[in-house]
């Protein structure tokens, strides 16, 4: 079974698929010229100077965080609400991590004043999650890292050109290292891939040896054991091949939130999430509302299911296994809120609008039932 | 000093190493993007149960690289940090990377001599200690570094054996990479097989952050939703990978096949031309060596530089020098410090891979036996 309407979807032109081709009838399999033109491109469309491809999201950040240079005596403050690659990164390095709460159920985001009461001496960075698209509050964070010699790691892996309120330049570009995600539900994606941008040259070049086993980028000898983290050129003439229609793409998702926000105010059993001025800045990887309760969610969630219309939520890091011990039930009011009452409802640059009627048209109508 | 190439992986291996993708695997991918699934899906899953069956395995977990691979791999086999893990002195990075992201220590293993491929069985007992988990069985160009004496002496004490390569003992844990092993040439991916179901299940678990149920799942609406297990990793492959990698696998038994036999007529030539010229690796033992290449030793480094520079001047080919010791490396002496590998070492100072068309090069065989006899 498949659903009717997926939560996430993508397309593909015959374009640029044919661009993926060309380069592999060239037998250019490995990271070479595509790689290097697509983090030009993508670093000059983000406003970064230099841009370093990677496997994954989680390479990204990975790669960032020994960059960093992380160990087992280092501390991380890491939202709780968020994707679990966030604060795995970290913990490959040995640092431990601590989770911080969101700023309100309706903003998933970690805010400057919440960070700061976590920080202890141990501290040495502070990974800060654009989640769903919406730009944390960089600016500040950034700010109170370097009144404190912390570093700022932004996990943009969901807010590839989002706009922070508090600062001049996209989401990534803030911190001492931004971390983008080009997997397959992303805005630009390529179905496995990532990127490190960052402003200083030398941790450009220490990225680019480590990404392939910690050899020096002229392979002479390693002074890091690294990982194999590569990216490869396929990979990267899709992104170009996509990265010219970033922007459309995220113009339409876009159009799709504002569709879901018009037919989805002042409904009895939900509220709408983020601000409404986050509706420009922000690049809309997700849309979720906040319901009441978590019964009305998965009522709603499963009058979706019924109808071929996939949801999901993303659950707070401590209630999943792995994570029971990094925070107590109950200590993160805001994030523990929002997971246990969201619902992220379909979005995607191919959505219409009669499909975004269809998934408003359900929501309202159980909610109508469940308050008769 | 002239560089000589080192290392087998490279950026563009692919277009240097000549490889390129037929129309049909090209097909696939296309068919694979125009699909609009690119995350671990159907295809992905496909190349896992057409590998396994070749290698005569249960399961097999597709990555986003070799090293991935072998470190799910290791810790299939219960590898913890603290954990000691055995592995050739010759053993590819990419192998000893994933010993040390396990937390565990890499214990290199010497050679018995420059010219002798396998180690011998009682060093390996020798170092066998309390905290050895696993070795780690690397191969030298597809050539084993070890025989089936240590499958009998690692089940003795308890030590989990893991393959890398894909001419293997059936049923045996191994990891193939999709680069290093010529599945797809050039091509970052890995693919590990074994016949442990709990294994097997924390190698699919791990490879994608110790979620439950991934993205497919969820889509295909077999999952709801998901928890996490275990500290994973996003080392999933990507379906346009495994579609390439699938179009390759009717094409590795006639490359094999082909393979060996540029090896043994360049082994047959080499004897006719100069008996000094040591070959590496038994003729016999061909029928468990993917001959990836041949390994060649000459005299000394000087030689080998000569035959390296010679080659260059004439063809404007690169011979390949074997890989320097990673024990060698600064970042692992500094880590472990220095390790007493002679043997091993010599034969990294003057040893070359020939590649297989260049066992089929007699300008190529005619230099080296030229070295050899200078000497």
């Amino acid at each position: 079974m498949s659903w009717r309407i997926p939560v996430a979807d993508l397309s593909i032109s015959e374009q640029e698929a044919q661009s993926v081709a060309r380069v592999l009838r060239a037998g250019e399999l490995g990271m070479g010229r595509s790689t290097k033109a697509f983090e030009r491109a993508v670093a000059r469309w983000t406003g970064a100077t230099w841009g370093v491809a990677l496997a994954s999201g989680t390479a990204a950040l990975h790669l960032a965080c020994m960059l960093v240079g992380l160990c087992a005596e280092d501390s991380v403050i890491a939202p709780a609400m968020t994707f679990l690659a966030s604060a795995a990164a970290p913990r490959y390095t040995g640092a431990d991590v601590v989770l911080c709460d969101s700023s309100s159920p309706t903003d998933l985001n970690i805010d400057p004043e919440a960070v700061e009461a976590l920080i202890t001496p141990r501290t040495r960075a502070v990974i800060a999650v654009h989640m769903w698209g919406y730009p944390a509050r960089v600016g500040a964070l950034r700010a109170l890292c370097d009144e404190r010699g912390i570093v700022l790691i932004e996990d943009t892996a969901q807010g590839i050109g989002a706009r922070p309120a508090d600062a001049d330049g996209q989401a990534g570009t803030v911190g001492h290292l931004g971390c983008l995600s080009f997997f397959s539900k992303k805005q630009l994606s390529v179905g496995e891939g990532g990127m490190v941008l960052t402003d200083d040259p030398v941790l450009a070049e220490r990225a680019t040896g480590l990404r392939e086993h910690g050899r020096e980028p002229d392979g002479e000898r390693w002074e890091e054991i690294g990982h194999d983290l590569s990216f490869d050129d396929p990979r990267a003439a899709l992104g170009l091949a996509r990265l010219a229609s970033l922007s459309e793409n995220i113009a339409h998702r876009r159009a799709v939130a504002e569709a879901y926000r018009e037919r989805l105010t002042d409904v009895d059993g939900l509220s709408l999430m983020w601000p409404e001025e986050a509706m420009a800045r922000s690049t809309h990887f997700a849309f979720g509302v906040l319901f009441d309760t978590p019964q009305l969610r998965d009522r709603v969630r499963e009058a979706l299911a019924d109808h071929g219309i996939q949801t999901t939520r993303y659950p707070v890091l401590h209630e999943l296994t792995e994570y029971a011990g990094f925070a107590d039930p109950g200590s993160l009011p805001h994030a523990e809120a929002a997971a246990a009452r969201h619902l992220v409802l379909p979005l995607s640059a191919r959505m219409t609008v009669d499909e975004v009627d269809e998934v408003a048209e359900h929501v309202r109508r159980t909610l109508r039932a469940h308050a008769a | 000093m002239r560089r000589v190439i080192e290392e087998a992986e490279f950026p563009d291996a692919g277009a240097e190493a000549g490889f390129r993708p037929d129309e049909d695997a090209i097909e696939a991918v296309l068919d694979v993007l125009r699909s609009g699934w690119l995350t671990v899906g159907p295809r992905t899953g496909a190349l896992e149960r057409a590998f396994a069956e070749r290698l005569g395995g249960r399961h097999a977990v597709a990555t986003s690289s070799a090293g991935g691979a072998v470190h799910l791999a290791l810790l299939a086999a219960g590898v913890q940090a603290d954990d000691e893990v055995l592995l050739p002195a010759l053993a590819p990075g990419f192998a000893a990377n994933a010993v040390v992201h396990c937390g565990a220590r890499p214990v290199f293993v010497d050679l018995p001599a420059p010219g002798e491929l396998r180690m011998d069985p009682a060093a390996v007992a020798r170092l066998i200690g309390p905290r050895t988990r696993a070795l780690l069985l690397t191969h030298l160009a597809g050539h084993p570094l070890g025989g089936e004496a240590l499958e009998d002496l690692c089940a003795l004490h308890g030590v989990a054996l893991v393959h890398t390569g894909t001419v293997v003992p059936a049923g045996a844990a191994a990891v193939a990479s999709f680069d290093a092993d010529a599945l797809v040439p050039g091509c970052a991916g890995g693919l590990l097989v074994t016949d442990d179901d709990a294994g097997a299940e924390l190698a699919r678990r791990l490879r994608s952050h110790g979620m439950t149920a991934g993205s497919w799942s969820r889509f295909t609406g077999r999952s709801a939703g998901y928890d996490a297990v275990g500290l994973g990793f996003n080392y999933r492959i990507d379906e346009p990978r495994s579609a390439l990698a699938l179009a390759r696998l009717p094409h590795l038994e006639p490359e094999l096949a082909s393979r060996r036999r540029a090896s043994s007529s360049a082994r047959a030539r080499l004897a006719a031309l100069a008996p000094e010229v040591r070959v590496l690796g038994a003729e016999a033992d061909q029928e468990r060596s993917a001959c990836l290449g041949l390994p060649v030793l000459l005299p000394s480094p000087a030689r080998r530089r000569e035959a390296v520079d010679a080659v260059r001047r004439a063809r404007g080919i690169e011979l390949r020098a074997v890989a320097p010791l990673v024990a060698e490396h600064l970042a692992y002496r500094t880590r472990f410090g220095s390790a007493a590998l002679p043997q091993a070492a010599a034969l990294a100072g003057s040893g070359l891979v020939l590649t297989p068309e260049q066992c089929l090069d007699d300008a190529v065989l005619s230099r080296l036996a030229i070295e050899a006899i200078a000497a």
